[in-house]
């Protein structure tokens, strides 16, 4: 059973390879996080994984007004196995983002034009951790954990969450 | 920029449990100012091996200071059957002095025996040098000395710990599993300390152990390794065991290269089958991760970049290397692995058995089906330093045999996301919980508790919160509550490393969906961990009973 699952994983290993010299060619400007909604399809792609499903419509009731703020959730498995989940705005960008599974997926994807805040953020080395991260950037905030064999992490940007989304409280 | 802070260093030797805390003079910001005085020991060798004895014999160590400050040096003296008889006690030595430190092995019965000797320097410099310990070993054949009250085959006194300057009178207790064990003196119990540590990260359990080149007396003791229950095989820093002559695993031509993810980051480098020698346990030849520190191996691969963020130094870590023990004897199905050349790498899907990094765990003879973690309770208000024991084997030596627990089967099936996880129920909502000295919180969601405002994700109430949840066995019906604490992280004092009562959000998330139940929890008390394929008299592992 395993030697299935390494062969598998070396298909999509080769395939992710190919997936991205591919996404690189037709992906938009913008995708993963802050990316458009329109560019999940390509976000996919990228990361060798399919949409799953259709888009999952979900309301939030503003916790301000009565009236309910609604916003897209499109999953899917990116090539190495993690469990990806964006959140949109109907008509606006991808504010959020979630994974889970045994290995990242490829954040430079995910996380959009907020990679490099991920990436040159630091956590204050008080808070070092080896299963524990949070990375809070000018605009977005990434946290991760887990222990080996099962990892999750969440990001988002609260300013391009819908008026009245919470994305802490929508990213699951 | 660099502040240098005042660290407890921490030295063990078997039956005397010292803390010391390092004197760093106040030397400012400026780089040549730490240059200009400081006291560097070094000490050679790093071993004494007696072999074979037919009867008492003496064997030296050189301890030189090689800085251009006096270093205050102390010499932990062993147990019988070691002994020290030149050179033992505390003393100063000025730039360039050599002092030979002589051990006698005066064994009265027969058989082999070890023991780590701890020679420390309280105000030298890198903090490496701070505690270096000796690893000294011997077989006799007969008895060559006259047994004496204190002989090898009695339990010393329960090691005790005492600090040396900041609380004088403070003695730490050490924890104790319910059957009275012979700690310290037995080869299974690995000592292990929560310090600042040479990088000043809280609650970290370090412990030290020995590395070989296999087959070859090229050893050194790696200090300020982290006891992480939540990984499975051995890593080491490549900077820690550079010069031994430890070489990558080679498959067909190519070089053995791995990359294994963590909650907060990734570690890349070479699978290297190395001598490991771990408490007192019989030497064990395992493949381990040497992570790359020092541009020695390939580039790591962008299977290993594209997620995570690489762990790429000591200091950024906080540790030197990590003993991963969790339930799983490899960590095969988690990691990657690559064929290597010194330029690039390519997926090696099916690695050979024998570079498979291996749970050191699974790999000893005997105390192979858990670990214990035994850790004592602290004050609510933190302390400075404390000292654990790991036990390896559940049941298996005199000291390891669970008193009255509560075994919470773990989930077994590695194709389950909550694979390993008992059932953490909290505020009603039921997640996957885990056991994992590797974090050094509790780390759970609840929006109604107040984050720092660093963003560091750490919980900061604004007064010290009682919080419960209860676990559940996975199968049949055993539950439990824990009650917990969790205070105001601003307020923890910076001159403390060991917390009980540390938190922080679990995944960023406001809804509750896991629990790590990280190094507090493990404070006060001996936690049982079952690994995957054994069983002992709690159960088939994988569990955890407490």
């Amino acid at each position: 059973m395993k030697i299935v699952s390494i062969a598998a994983r070396k298909l999509t290993l080769t395939a992710l390879l190919a997936g991205c010299l591919l996404a690189a060619a037709v992906s938009p400007v913008r995708a993963g996080l802050g990316g458009d909604a329109t560019s999940i399809e390509s976000d996919a792609a990228a990361m060798q994984g399919k949409l799953s499903q259709a888009p999952k419509l979900e309301q939030e009731q503003s916790a301000t007004s009565n009236q309910s703020a609604p916003y897209s959730v499109h999953t899917f498995v990116s090539g190495n196995g993690a469990t990806v989940r964006e959140y949109a705005a109907p008509a606006g960008p991808v504010f959020a983002v979630a994974w889970q599974g045994r290995r990242p997926p490829d954040l430079s994807v995910l996380l959009g034009s907020y990679y490099a805040e991920y990436t040159a953020a630091s956590q204050p080395k008080r808070h070092a951790n080896l299963h524990h991260a949070v990375i809070t950037g000018p605009n977005s905030i990434v946290v991760m954990g887990g222990h080996m064999g099962h990892l999750v992490g969440r990001a988002y940007v609260p300013s391009l969450a819908p008026s009245g989304v919470d994305p802490k409280a929508v990213v699951k | 920029m660099k502040s240098l802070v005042t660290r407890a260093a921490l030295a063990f030797a078997v039956g005397a449990l010292t803390i010391a805390t390092a004197a760093f003079a106040q030397q400012g910001s400026d780089p040549a100012a730490v240059k200009a005085s400081i006291a560097h020991m070094t000490l050679a060798p790093r071993s004494i091996g007696f072999g074979t004895v037919k009867k008492v014999e003496t064997r030296s160590i050189k301890v030189k200071n090689n800085g251009n400050a006096d270093a205050n040096v102390t010499v932990v003296a062993p147990v019988a059957p070691f002994s020290i008889t030149e050179g033992g006690g505390s003393y100063s030595l000025v730039p360039k002095q050599v002092q030979i430190v002589s051990v006698q092995f005066a064994p009265t019965a027969a058989g082999p025996a070890s023991q780590e000797m701890a020679i420390q320097c309280a105000n030298c410099n890198p903090a490496s040098d701070e505690i270096i310990t000796i690893h000294l070993s011997g077989n006799a054949r007969a008895p060559a000395a006259t047994p004496t009250t204190t002989s090898a085959g009695t339990p010393t006194a329960t090691p005790t710990a005492t600090m040396a300057t900041a609380t004088p009178t403070a003695t730490i207790a050490t924890a104790t599993p319910t059957a009275t064990p012979s700690q310290g003196t037995s080869s299974n119990a690995l000592p292990f300390s929560v310090t600042a540590g040479p990088y000043n990260v809280p609650n970290q359990g370090l412990a030290s152990i020995s590395v070989c080149a296999t087959g070859t007396s090229n050893c050194t003791i790696v200090n300020d390794v982290l006891i992480d229950t939540g990984s499975f095989g051995l890593r080491i820093f490549g900077s820690q065991i550079n010069g031994l002559g430890i070489n990558p695993n080679t498959d067909g031509g190519s070089e053995v290269g791995e990359c294994a993810f963590f909650g907060s980051g990734s570690t890349w480098g070479a699978v290297s089958t190395v001598d490991v020698n771990i408490a007192g346990e019989p030497t064990i030849t395992i493949p381990i991760q040497v992570i790359d520190d020092t541009n020695a191996f390939a580039p790591a691969p962008r299977d290993c970049t594209q997620g995570t963020q690489l762990m790429s130094s000591p200091s950024e870590t906080g540790f030197n290397g990590l003993l991963g023990i969790g339930e799983v004897s490899n960590d095969l199905i988690f990691t990657d692995y690559f064929d290597c050349s010194a330029e690039r790498c390519s997926s090696l899907n099916n690695p050979p058995n024998a570079d498979v990094v291996l749970n050191p765990v699974s790999s000893f003879p005997i105390d192979n089906n858990g670990v214990v973690v035994s850790l004592p309770a602290i004050p609510a208000s933190g302390q400075e330093a404390t000292i654990g024991t790991l036990y390896f084997g559940i049941g298996t030596e005199s000291n390891n045999h669970p008193g009255a627990v509560k075994t919470y089967s773990q989930d077994s099936n590695p194709n389950d996301e909550s694979y390993l996880d008992v059932d953490t129920v909290y505020k009603g909502t039921t997640a996957g919980g885990f056991f994992d000295t590797g974090s050094n919180g509790y780390f759970f969601n609840d929006s109604s508790i107040d984050e720092c405002s660093d963003g560091s994700g750490y919980y900061c109430p604004a007064a010290t919160l009682s919080e419960s949840a209860t676990n559940k066995s996975v199968s049949g019906s055993v539950s439990g509550a824990v009650t917990f604490k969790v205070a105001n992280a601003d307020d923890l004092s910076s001159n403390d490393s060991a917390f009980d009562n540390l938190g922080g959000t679990y995944d960023g998330s406001s809804a509750y969906d896991g629990f790590d139940w990280g190094l507090p929890f493990f404070f006060g008390r001996t936690v049982y961990l079952g690994m995957q394929g054994t069983s002992s008299s709690l159960g088939a592992g994988p569990y955890a009973a407490y």
